[in-house]
């Protein structure tokens, strides 16, 4: 937004484009001559052009870097249901012209109902030599991730691949790192800013189950791509462009399930789920109570606790927990109201064995903190990611990664760990995408993803009508001699 | 206006000002002109400006709404609303319920009848939200006010906002917008609409009978009621009116955010409301919808500096709890030596574009420009607490040619004094 | 004496609780155990609330942040080691020194400028300033929850105390003994002392007391280091038993604390102490009832914890309306 003139001009010419565009009947091939005529490089279709909005005909987004002012305005006045299409979705490609990628552009258009193939030819974000992509993650709030950590670690395996000169289908990777407050709003917030402000390709959640879900709905209205590690299906299932690259909480409830039976000897034993009382964790425990009835272990206590519990909450579950004699716990909360139970639960000498399963309870500062003052030691939880501790054994590049990239970050920690495996998936999508990368064929192509095996992350398998692609979990354990997580078991499928 | 500082702020009893001084035909032009490029300017701002830009500027609005909702407790009755997150969150869920659950809204397909509908139905759970919360209040006198709505938020977030029908926990009720505002940018506008709206019923209720009553209030209860005004019934009408501009700010911000999330309203929040209104300027219409505007754009402005925000984001450190810092430093700053906030900085501007003579020091305000905390408490107790006086700077502008003489001399009486120490004993 | 009606009616209320669930293991004896040791720190908070409301008529807000920002302190100095290794006890009183020192300079910076303001200023500037410290608490040491270890761990050579299944660690029997020693001090100072006359005094006519020669100045530097003083106590000895993060004194006890001191009557010492207790007793037992009929059977009761959300919030907030509007001076305060 600097001069005035050119921006005038550049309105006037795109005006008429436009009612050459609709003159055109807003054929199929518009889009292609569009591109044609301004000589943009292959590859870099829709980056960075002018975005129009076709009712007005005013310029929305920032001038291209390619082919100077007047090509770029070429390209956008002949393919406004395309660019529009970038941030409203839901268009496929140049063929649905002025009309629809104009009234509706913006921001929340219905990108799902086009189907599977959202997106459409989209390739915002792309360019000759790079893709952008965005990601959101607690850096404060209730779960809060180490900023630092968080952001070395998400671009942590793309910088490893630059500094190989090892390229996906001839480009680099950049990640952009938001900080999603742990709080929905802010996370859609951040991701709208993201797809509108930063024009990345596409979009991933780190943690936290309500983020993930507002934001994934979020992506899902404008035609974003959107993976994240699995959390809940309510909401998510039938989005056409969100990925779950591992098993969600409910999927995992039975082999919680499983586990506690077979490993832990909950048959006998007194069990309990603590649970918040949030709809997003319906599921999740209807599955792991579902799954123990059928197997008959008892479920003894059974109790969801509001959001805002605080330290009076903990020391009354507790208290109750300790009186009914639980001795199995699954605890399906935020972590710092966890390490506030653990702490009561220190205090009464109550020490049941806890289980779960979790994204941000499986971070070490969890363990960490929950071994100084609570009884988290011998805890189970399972995890999309193995523990830091054993990233040599699964992941012998991450630690040489690490030195190389960031030295003054010694072995990493965790945060980058996870960070690094999900920036291998990512690395695997794109690839499988092809060189001609957009973001329907992003999506395309993870539907054709099969048994996709990476260090961190368990086997990864998607198909068109099953978007959630976990097929195993980590069991992880805490260890209080050292205060962190140690993997017990990888890719666990049965117990 | 010739009248001079002891004139203006005593103005006495038994003579209006003197006919006050108008400027001629090009000045007026110039006024018109000044105003017509501020507001042209953010109409054509924000017609240009990137979407997500509007988006913010959209925020902006329904913050300055919420300003104006709490100005009316704060700056007109002088009670503090510590739970006015609960009255906005309610607004936001009863309007996205109805949008979304009773009249079917998806995005992308919802009329603006339901809109409007949803809208209406936001702001009359605020108002009666506040009337219930009035009817209690009436028994509580002083500052025991700002326990009841710190109470009443608190319950609101750990109990109404927890409601799964209403609520549907977790990532929340969704909100679409309606057909033809569901971009930023027309979005933004439909905000700036009922901000117009606001400002209008603001200034034409001040400029009534009861604004008048309300003011006297503040200044004093026991006067005021021994001029036959009704004290405890003009603070309830203030306290719904109060609601109604908050139901209406937080249907909204539903909208706004398209996806109403308990998490959004929190005590923190409504502090943060709380502070805006003071940095702003207590009492001022202007003051508050710039300091409101300020808080809400302030991280996303901070943002822009590029180093800034390299460095924060590196240490790990979000631009939300900046504001927080800078927010609370301002609002104490303010406070303590800018008790008028912004409104007293921009006075200048504001008093010119209404058509008096452009002056740097307000008229028959100098007196406690600077240093005014260095006041002697003998004279503070004799005299007018500064905070009142600046912070009914504005009013008392506004009320001078058809407020009644006496009410608006008020502040000087002794008794007004008197009536609070009683209150607040 | 009404004071000692009103302690005797809720000493008797509990034990009627206590005997009435007696041998019952899911009764809410324990409850009642941690409702009292919770309640003892609020009404540790509250003291300094009453203290504060005393001297200056003001709700301060900033109360709860005095405990934070010296939990903080004793976390850099024991667990960060900075400057140097600093044994518990000591880190202790340094941080609670100076923690005064903080509250000396917003009483300072903050207070004194609008000690002739309307008390809605003032309160408004309490709050910014507590927000001010929580945002300076995330902003130097990030929103992660850290902890800290107990500062004693035995109490007449026992590691921990039983009481009706509920464990007392000494932490809490310190917080137990620290609290009604100082509500004594307080109780003392406040009827027998010159000084606690003076703050009286300013309390009840600032104009007045300037007459007669007393300076409110000093007496406003006095109040706000004491009320600092009584935040840092709370914060030093409670955070301990639970998870240090920024604000973590402001959010779950400032307003159980508040509750407590207006249900005492705002002005009244020994009201603050029974009114902390008595919150901690019903957030306590509207724990137990909203989870009681969890237990047992493996059936999920649809009952107070199902249709009231949150309902150990809700009653701590439903007695502080209660008691706002059936006796605005509180269980113990003198008429307003």
């Amino acid at each position: 937004m600097t001069t005035h003139s050119p921006r005038i001009k550049l309105m006037a010419f795109t005006a008429l484009l436009l009612i050459v565009a609709a003159a055109c009947g807003q054929k199929e091939g518009v889009y292609e001559a569009g591109l044609a005529a301004g000589g943009l490089p292959p590859g870099t279709e829709i980056v960075d052009g002018k975005i129009v909005d076709s009712e007005t005909g005013e310029v929305l987004g920032d001038a291209s870097a390619f082919g100077g002012t007047d090509a770029s305005g070429l390209a956008t006045g002949g393919t406004t249901g395309g660019t529009t299409g970038g941030t409203t979705g839901g268009t496929t490609g140049g063929t649905t012209g002025g009309t629809t990628g104009g009234t509706t552009g913006g921001t929340t258009t219905g990108g799902t109902t086009t189907g599977g193939s959202t997106g459409g030819s989209d390739a915002t974000g792309v360019t000759a030599s790079s893709i952008l992509l965005g990601s959101h993650a607690p850096l404060t709030g209730a779960a809060p991730v180490p900023s630092d950590s968080a952001q070395k670690g998400a671009d942590l395996y793309f910088k490893w691949l630059e500094e190989n000169n090892k390229k996906i289908n001839g480009r680099n990777v950049d990640i952009i790192l938001k900080n999603d407050n742990y709080n929905p709003s802010q996370a859609v917030a951040v991701c709208k800013e993201m797809v509108e402000k930063d024009k990345v390709f596409a979009l991933s959640g780190v943690a936290g189950t309500d983020q993930i879900q507002a934001c994934a709905r979020y992506a899902a209205s404008v035609g974003v791509p959107y993976t994240s590690a699995g959390v809940t299906e309510t909401g998510l299932d039938g989005l056409p462009n969100y990925f779950a690259i591992s098993l969600t909480y409910a999927e995992q409830g039975p082999l919680l399930a499983d586990y506690a039976i077979n490993k832990l000897g909950a048959k006998g034993e007194q069990n309990g789920m603590l649970r918040f009382d949030t709809p997003n964790f319906q599921d999740a425990h209807d599955a792991f109570a579902g799954a123990m009835a059928s197997k008959g272990a008892r479920l003894a206590y059974d109790r969801a606790v509001s959001k805002g519990a605080g330290t009076t909450e903990a020391q009354s579950v507790v208290q109750e927990m300790k009186t009914a004699g639980i001795d199995n716990v699954y605890v399906l909360a935020a972590p710092v109201w966890f390490l506030q139970v653990l702490q009561a639960a220190r205090t009464q000498n109550y020490t049941p064995q806890w289980i779960g399963v979790g994204i941000t309870m499986t971070f070490d500062t969890v363990a960490n903190v929950g071994c100084r003052n609570g009884t988290i030691d011998r805890a189970k939880f399972f995890s999309p990611f193995q523990a830091w501790i054993d990233r040599n054994r699964y992941s012998p590049d991450f630690e040489k990664a690490v030195r190389a990239i960031y030295p003054e970050e010694g072995a990493g920690d965790d945060f980058m760990y996870v960070g690094w495996g999900a920036g291998q998936v990512a690395a695997a999508l794109l690839e499988s995408a092809g060189p001609n990368l957009t973001r329907g064929g992003f999506v395309a192509a993870a539907e054709k993803t099969r048994n996709l095996k990476t260090d961190v992350f368990p086997p990864i398998s998607f198909s068109s009508d099953d978007h959630f692609g976990g097929s195993a979990v980590h069991v992880l354990e805490a260890r209080c001699s050292t205060g962190r997580w140690h993997t017990l078991q990888a890719n666990a499928t049965d117990f | 206006m010739t009248a001079t500082a002891a004139e203006t702020v005593s103005a006495p009893a038994i003579s209006r000002a003197p006919a006050r001084w108008r400027p001629n035909a090009q000045g007026w032009v110039a006024r018109a002109a000044v105003l017509a490029l501020i507001f042209g300017g953010i109409i054509w701002r924000t017609a240009t400006i990137e979407q997500f830009w509007a988006d913010r500027f959209a925020l902006a609005a329904i913050y300055a709404v919420i300003g104006l909702s709490l100005n009316v407790v704060l700056g007109y009755v002088g009670q503090v609303s510590l739970g006015h997150h609960g009255f906005v969150g309610i607004a936001a869920f009863v309007s996205a319920y109805y949008v979304t659950e009773k009249a079917g809204c998806v995005a992308n397909e919802c009329s603006l009848g339901a809109f409007g509908t949803g809208i209406l139905f936001g702001v009359l759970s605020g108002g009666i939200a506040a009337l219930l919360l009035g009817l209690i209040a009436l028994r509580i006198k002083g500052l025991y006010l700002a326990l009841i709505t710190l109470s009443y938020g608190f319950m609101a977030e750990r109990s109404i906002f927890e409601i799964p029908f209403l609520t549907r926990g977790g990532a929340g009720m969704p909100a679409p917008r309606p057909e033809g505002f569901t971009t930023d940018r027309a979005y933004a506008f439909l905000c700036y609409a009922f901000l117009a709206l606001v400002i209008f019923v603001d200034w034409r209720l001040l400029r009534s009978k009861v604004g008048r009553a309300v003011l006297s209030v503040k200044h004093s209860e026991p006067v005021a009621a021994s001029y036959g005004i009704n004290v405890t019934a003009y603070k309830t009408l203030a306290f719904i009116l109060s609601g109604l501009f908050a139901g209406l700010g937080g249907g909204l911000l539903a909208f706004h955010t398209q996806n109403v999330v308990s998490n959004d309203f929190n005590f923190a929040i409504a502090l943060l409301w709380v502070l805006m209104v003071v940095v702003g300027g207590l009492g001022n219409r202007t003051g508050v919808v710039i300091g409101s505007a300020f808080f809400a754009l302030f991280p996303f402005l901070l943002e822009q500096i590029h180093w800034l925000e390299v460095r924060v984001v590196e240490s790990g450190r979000a631009f939300g709890q900046v504001t927080i810092v800078v927010g609370a430093a301002l609002a104490i700053l303010t406070m303590i030596q800018f008790p008028g906030g912004l409104a007293e900085q921009l006075s200048p501007i504001t008093r010119w574009l209404r058509g008096q003579k452009f002056s740097i020091h307000p008229e028959g305000h100098g007196k406690h420009k600077g240093g005014g905390h260095k006041k002697g408490a003998l004279l503070a107790k004799l005299g007018l607490h500064k905070n009142e006086e600046a912070a009914t700077e504005a009013s008392t502008d506004e009320l001078r040619n058809d407020a009644t003489p006496e009410l608006v001399a008020q502040p000087e009486e002794p008794a007004g004094d008197a009536g609070r120490e009683k209150e607040d004993a | 004496m009404k004071s000692a009606i009103v302690v005797g009616v809720v000493v008797a209320i509990v034990a009627i609780i206590l005997a009435l669930g007696a041998g019952d293991p899911t009764g809410p004896n324990a409850f009642v155990i941690i409702g009292l040791s919770q309640g003892a720190v609020f009404g540790l908070v509250a003291l300094g609330l009453v203290l504060v409301y005393k001297g200056s008529r003001v709700f301060n807000f900033a109360q709860g942040e005095f405990g934070t920002i010296a939990a903080f302190l004793v976390f850099v100095m024991v667990e960060q080691r900075f400057p140097t290794k600093v044994p518990y006890v000591a880190a202790a009183v340094i941080a609670i020194a100076l923690t005064v020192l903080v509250g000396l300079i917003m009483e300072r910076i903050v207070v004194r400028p609008l000690l002739n303001s309307p008390r809605v200023i003032l309160l408004v500037a309490t709050i910014a300033f507590a927000l001010l410290a929580i945002g300076v608490e995330v902003l130097a040491f990030l929103p992660e929850a850290k902890s800290l270890p107990p500062m004693v761990t035995s109490v007449f050579g026992r590691e921990s105390f039983e009481l009706f299944a509920f464990t007392l660690e000494p932490q809490r029997m310190l917080i137990l003994l620290v609290m009604v020693g100082l509500a004594a001090g307080l109780a003392y100072f406040f009827s027998k002392t010159d000084l606690g006359l003076a703050v009286l005094a300013i309390s009840q006519d600032s104009f007045a007391t300037r007459v007669v020669g007393i300076g409110i100045e000093r007496m406003s530097r006095f109040i706000w280091g004491s009320a600092a003083f009584l935040g840092a106590v709370a914060g030093v000895l409670y955070v301990p038993l639970t998870v240090l993060t920024p604000g973590a004194m402001t959010t779950g006890v400032l307003i159980p604390a508040f509750t407590g001191a207006v249900i005492g009557g705002m002005t009244s010492l020994p009201g603050a102490f029974v009114g902390g207790i008595v919150v901690g007793l019903i957030g306590s037992l509207s724990n137990w009832a909203g989870g009681h009929y969890f237990i047992g059977e493996g059936v999920q009761a649809k009952l107070l914890g199902d249709i009231v959300k949150g309902a150990p919030d809700v009653a701590v907030v439903l007695a502080l309306l209660l008691v706002l509007l059936a006796r605005p001076q509180g269980l113990l305060g003198r008429e307003a």
